[in-house]
């Protein structure tokens, strides 16, 4: 190997070495490879190492990669709300229909009154309520022009109010009734018992008549089972006392012949 | 009749999914080779790979043509290759099993080829990965694909972004330290230029 370090050009050797030159360039380096031994030695090393380098081999393997194209469910317009969102969304609801509506909800002393904006204003539900109630709103006595499902809707929510309020008018007349009763209490007390005293005695009679009636009814069925009973019996033993008679006669029978065949000293066949 | 990359391009960017899974079949084993020498770890080059493609079909709509697809497809594994390298800061150089299991080899016998010719060959092929780890970065992408993919000096130009000289000039400082190397590791260049000259 030569140590004369040449200047050729060596961009120019690396095209030669790779064929990557033309006519013209190739041989340019063909005539400088004739006359320098460096740039030969240097050419014939590189083309080793690539002969080396051939040696060298990947894993030959398929991998198999493949794109796939992953349709996206679709997604609900809720599903990402949570569920706080989800609460708020159904409070505000309800806070719009109620404003809609007029909506009132009152509970005091008489009760609980529900009323809405296109009803007539609630009578008072209690006899001892003095609170008054509110006015009526006005959108009942507006003459506006309403399409024929809020006029159907009006009529439903009428007769769910009335039906409320006769619900929760009705423990409200019973604590006035019993207010009552107890307020005219000592005054009639004793006419009260002298009108109930009768009727309770008249109740002890009847009672009383009647468990006569029937203790009556079971003695005397009581003393017909006793009689039947009794003549029961006594045909049972006349049957016992018959069958004792006729085995009696058998063996007074038996021992009239034994006698008989005794005295006469023969043998007697029956 | 078997399309054309060019075709194939066309198609996938009209939104033909199985056409760029064309490609794939038919440049995984090149960006597979690619990978593996550069960064020298099998599994990693296969993830550097599969991560490779993906940047390409979800960049396939913005491949202009102006260069060839395997070209671009190159250049984003190279790149991929040299974040890998930086971040797992360690030497690009092919790690091979200890040792030589020679009931592997025997199963995977080629006709003709002897027992010891193989585990020569793969001693061999140890030495010139070993080898390639010393160059730069830059020097051992321009020898990977000028040797093992037979571009041209203008496409590794392109697939580097440097100018032509560029890649002259790195392949020929490439070539002198693998010389240099090879000979210092006993596989003597010298023993493979005779036989190239066979």
């Amino acid at each position: 190997m030569s140590n004369q370090v040449c200047s050729f050009d060596k961009a120019l050797l690396v095209s030669y070495l790779y064929e990557e030159c033309d006519g013209e360039d190739r041989r340019l380096v063909e005539t400088h490879l004739a006359s320098c031994q460096s740039c030969g030695e240097e050419l014939a090393a590189f083309r080793g190492v690539r002969t080396r380098l051939a040696e060298w081999a990947p894993p030959d393997e398929i991998l198999g990669f493949r794109v796939v194209r992953q349709r996206e469910p679709a997604r609900r317009w809720w599903w990402p709300l949570p569920v706080w969102a989800q609460a708020a969304a159904a409070i505000l609801v309800l806070m719009a229909g109620a404003a809609a509506t007029n909506l009132e909800v009152r509970v005091g002393g008489d009760g609980l009154a529900v009323r809405t904006g296109w009803s007539q204003p609630a009578p008072d539900v209690a006899a001892t309520s003095s609170s008054p109630a509110p006015g009526p709103a006005s959108v009942a006595t507006t003459a506006e022009p309403v399409a024929a499902t809020i006029v159907q809707l009006r009529a439903e929510m009428a007769a769910l109010e009335q039906e409320l309020r006769r619900v929760t008018s009705a423990p409200a007349r019973g604590a006035a009734t019993a207010t009552a009763a107890a307020a005219v209490a000592p005054l009639d007390e004793q006419r009260l018992m002298t009108q109930v005293r009768p009727l309770l005695q008249a109740s002890e009679d009847r009672l009383r008549s009647e468990f006569g009636v029937r203790l009556a009814s079971a003695v005397n069925e009581l003393d017909t089972k006793r009689r039947a009973d009794i003549l029961r019996i006594q045909e049972d033993f006349g049957a016992l006392e018959g069958r004792t008679g006729i085995e009696v006669a058998r063996t007074n029978s038996a021992l009239q012949y034994l006698m008989r065949v005794s005295q006469s000293g023969g043998t007697v066949i029956r | 009749m078997t399309a054309t990359d060019e075709e194939l391009v066309a198609r996938s960017q009209a939104g033909d999914a199985e056409s760029f899974n064309d490609l794939i079949r038919r440049w995984e084993r090149p960006i597979f080779a690619l990978a593996y020498r550069t960064i020298g770890h099998e599994d990693d080059a296969r993830d550097v790979v599969q991560e490779a493609f993906l940047r390409a079909f979800r960049g396939i709509r913005s491949f202009k043509g102006e260069a060839r697809f395997s070209s671009w497809l190159y250049r984003i594994t190279l790149n991929l290759c040299r974040d890998w390298i930086r971040r797992q800061r360690r030497a690009p150089v092919v790690q091979p099993p200890e040792g030589v299991d020679a009931t592997e080899l025997a199963d995977r016998l080629e006709a003709g080829e002897a027992l010891e010719d193989q585990v020569a060959r793969r001693d061999l092929s140890r030495v010139v990965a070993k080898a390639m780890g010393i160059l730069s970065d830059e020097q051992r992408s321009a020898v990977i694909l000028k040797e093992y993919h037979g571009l041209t000096f203008q496409e590794i130009a392109d697939v580097q972004g440097v100018p032509l000289s560029t890649v002259k000039t790195r392949l020929y400082q490439g070539l002198s330290v693998l010389r240099r190397e090879l000979e210092r590791r006993g596989a003597s260049a010298a023993r493979g230029a005779a036989a190239g000259l066979r």
